[in-house]
């Protein structure tokens, strides 16, 4: 079901694109990635709009924390009720990002089935390319073996020269940052610290990944983010604020790194 | 959900997902899974290359009489079929190097690293006082066998892609096949391109697809599958094709013609086994095998004369070996006893261990009376039958392992 549903498609539509981009891997995996962004932009737009939602009940979720921090029961209820009245679902957000991991990772497989570097990968592959297709597709075995290599890349490896895996940690920082809301207020809350560290160590933890898995997915993972981010600014929810951390979307560099900002009060007094 | 929680669900769903891709990465790095054993034999010893070591088995115990070499390293690993000489056994790994060994001790004679870091996936040649091997950058070299240099005057040739097969000596020429779509005939003394199938432009064969297998050469004709769904016949005199044959997937198997019958015989990756007249294509007969047929199909006789073509199938899941009259195109009448797991004419084949057939795509082998079966997955690398009864004889377990 999994290689008839996901990876067969997704092999074969690899092997047409490259076939019909001048056999170049490249530009088949970034035509694949703006279709697979394309078909998951209800996903996406739906678990960014949540996003969006439930930054805007911070400050009110901040009160009822505060109003009830020593009775957790009547915290959990008051919470409820009011995602209930906001329309809210705190899973909105969570949901969407575990429906893209399959085709993350059935994007993974047809890479690695595609490229077929060796004999046992090359007998797979056979195993999986579409027979019977129309004539003005290029058929797959006048492609096989595919070239994989692209500029200093052997899209089947990793990067030898580690310039993906940078790129990777990059643009997944940078997405992250922009989706995510400056800390409010001074107060170094437990939430707050939370989200920074998760800012810094997945692009990391991700990045790391990628130094071992085949460039072509690096590839994939970074176009994706890229192309979130643009479609994220298009939908008008990224600022300077989320990536700066200020109110007003001015350059800090405390912000930049994920540091809070510090208190009002005390901003006006080194000024003055 | 809190804000805590819902990135700790999500820190957790990443590390999953790291793991899962990690995981993945690793088995497609395993070398151990990136191709089947290489068995090659003299009269009294069996050599096989897998995995981290090429090992020479005795025939009679299916114990490793050496092994090369003695320490696995996590980084070499071998798959390429060992060219054995008298002097020489000629092995490739999967990495860069050519390694010439003592065949009774398995001690290293000579090594010679290509420059380019190319993995060595197809076999050696040995022709006279030399080598030839192609290895996955497209570059055939010629090597002297005592001493693993390269022979003065031959520089090395390169095709567009990978080799994957052996090259075939033939007088003065070389043929070699490549993933580039093309045969190449080449001087045996400089490696110059003789001429090239399909030639380059007009009127070259824009619908040759990647050649993997060894073409076997008959009397001047060369034979060979390719990934277009075709069996090409090639005159190398006249350097044109004389018939091709359609099939119905990519050929991988290398063609096994008997001269007694006539017949060419050859399967394809959908499991069908043909037989054709090698002089007009025409199809003799045709026989369904449950899996892809990877391996070329070896000829043998039974006790009472049939001339029979063993052919593995490489499906983990049905009948894995089979026995075909090569007159008929049936499964051959073979003298089985029903105490092996074996349907009446074919085999269904055990580990051992359990009876979970095991995936054979390495051509069979028979020396004396035992037929060889490299495995690619189970317990053993390498499986010996008697071909007079397909009793299990032994499966050979490296020491180890």
């Amino acid at each position: 079901m999994w290689d008839l549903l996901i990876l067969d498609p997704m092999v074969n539509l690899l092997l047409w694109f490259y076939g019909i981009l001048w056999d170049n891997y490249v530009l088949a995996i970034l035509l694949l990635t703006i279709i697979i962004r394309l078909l998951l932009f209800p996903l996406t737009w739906k678990q960014q709009k949540s996003q969006v939602a439930m930054q805007e009940l911070q400050p009110r979720l901040k009160k009822l924390q505060e109003k009830h921090k020593n009775d957790p029961e009547q915290l959990q209820q008051k919470t409820m009720e009011l995602y209930r009245e906001a329309g809210v679902n705190p899973l909105g957000g969570c949901l969407p990002t575990l429906i893209q991991f399959p085709i993350l990772i059935g994007f993974y497989r047809a890479i690695t089935r595609s490229l077929a570097a060796s004999p046992i990968q090359l007998l797979d592959l056979s195993q999986h390319v579409y027979t019977n297709t129309p004539t003005w597709l290029p058929a797959p075995a006048d492609l096989i073996p595919l070239n994989s290599h692209f500029a200093w890349l052997d899209l089947a490896k990793p990067d030898p020269l580690y310039i993906l895996p940078i790129l990777v940690v990059v643009t997944t920082w940078l997405q992250q940052k922009l989706l995510t809301p400056p800390s409010t207020g001074g107060a170094e809350n437990q939430a707050a610290a939370m989200s920074r560290s998760m800012q810094l160590t997945m692009p990391l933890f991700i990045g790391y990944i990628s130094l071992t898995l085949p460039s072509g997915l690096s590839v994939y993972w970074v176009v994706s983010n890229i192309i979130g981010l643009i479609q994220y600014m298009a939908m008008g929810k990224s600022s300077f604020k989320n990536l700066f951390g200020t109110e007003d979307g001015s350059f800090s560099l405390r912000g930049l790194i994920g540091l809070p900002q510090p208190p009002a009060e005390e901003k006006g007094r080194k000024r003055s | 959900m809190t804000i805590k929680r819902k990135y700790w669900l999500l820190a957790a769903v990443l590390l999953i997902l790291a793991f899962v891709l990690s995981g993945c990465s690793s088995a497609a790095n395993m070398l151990t899974g990136s191709s089947w054993p290489g068995i090659a034999a003299s009269e009294t010893t069996i050599y096989v290359a897998f995995g981290p070591h090429v090992y020479a088995v005795d025939p009679d115990t299916g114990r490793d009489i050496w092994r090369f070499p003695d320490e696995a390293s996590r980084n070499q690993t071998f798959y390429a079929a060992p060219a054995v000489s008298e002097a020489v056994i000629v092995v490739g790994d999967y990495n860069d190097s050519l390694y010439g060994l003592d065949p009774e001790s398995g001690n290293l004679i000579w090594t010679f690293k290509n420059d380019s870091g190319a993995r060595y996936i197809g076999g050696a040649t040995i022709d006279g006082d030399r080598v030839y091997a192609g290895s996955v950058d497209g570059t055939v070299i010629a090597l002297d066998l005592a001493t693993g240099d390269p022979v003065p005057g031959a520089d090395p040739f390169t095709a567009g892609r990978d080799i994957w097969s052996t090259p075939v000596v033939d007088g003065d020429v070389v043929y070699v096949s490549s993933l580039d779509k093309h045969i190449f005939a080449l001087d045996a003394d400089t490696l110059e391109l003789l001429w090239q199938y399909p030639p380059n432009g007009d009127p070259g064969d824009p619908e040759m697809g990647a050649i993997v297998a060894t073409p076997t050469l008959y009397h001047g004709i060369l034979y060979f599958g390719s990934f277009n769904n075709r069996l090409y016949a090639l005159d190398t005199q006249t350097r044109s094709v004389l018939w091709t044959y359609p099939t119905d997937n990519w050929i991988w198997s290398s063609p096994l013609l008997d001269d007694e019958t006539g017949f060419l015989v050859c399967g394809d990756l959908d499991g069908n086994v043909f037989a054709l007249n090698p002089d007009t294509g025409a199809e003799e007969w045709r026989f369904k095998v449950d899996g892809p047929v990877v391996g070329a199909p070896v000829l043998d006789y039974l006790e009472d004369g049939t001339r029979i073509a063993y052919i593995a199938a490489g499906t983990s899941e049905g009948n894995n070996l089979y026995a075909l009259n090569l007159e008929t195109g049936t499964l051959a009448d073979t003298p089985v006893t029903v105490e092996a797991e074996f349907t009446t004419r074919f085999l269904f084949f055990t580990t051992g261990q359990d009876t979970r057939p095991i995936q054979i795509y390495a051509a069979p082998l028979i020396i004396g009376d035992l037929l060889l079966l490299g495995a690619h997955q189970g317990n053993s690398p390498l499986y010996a039958l008697d071909k007079n009864t397909l009793l299990d004889q032994w499966a050979f377990e490296p020491a180890g392992s």
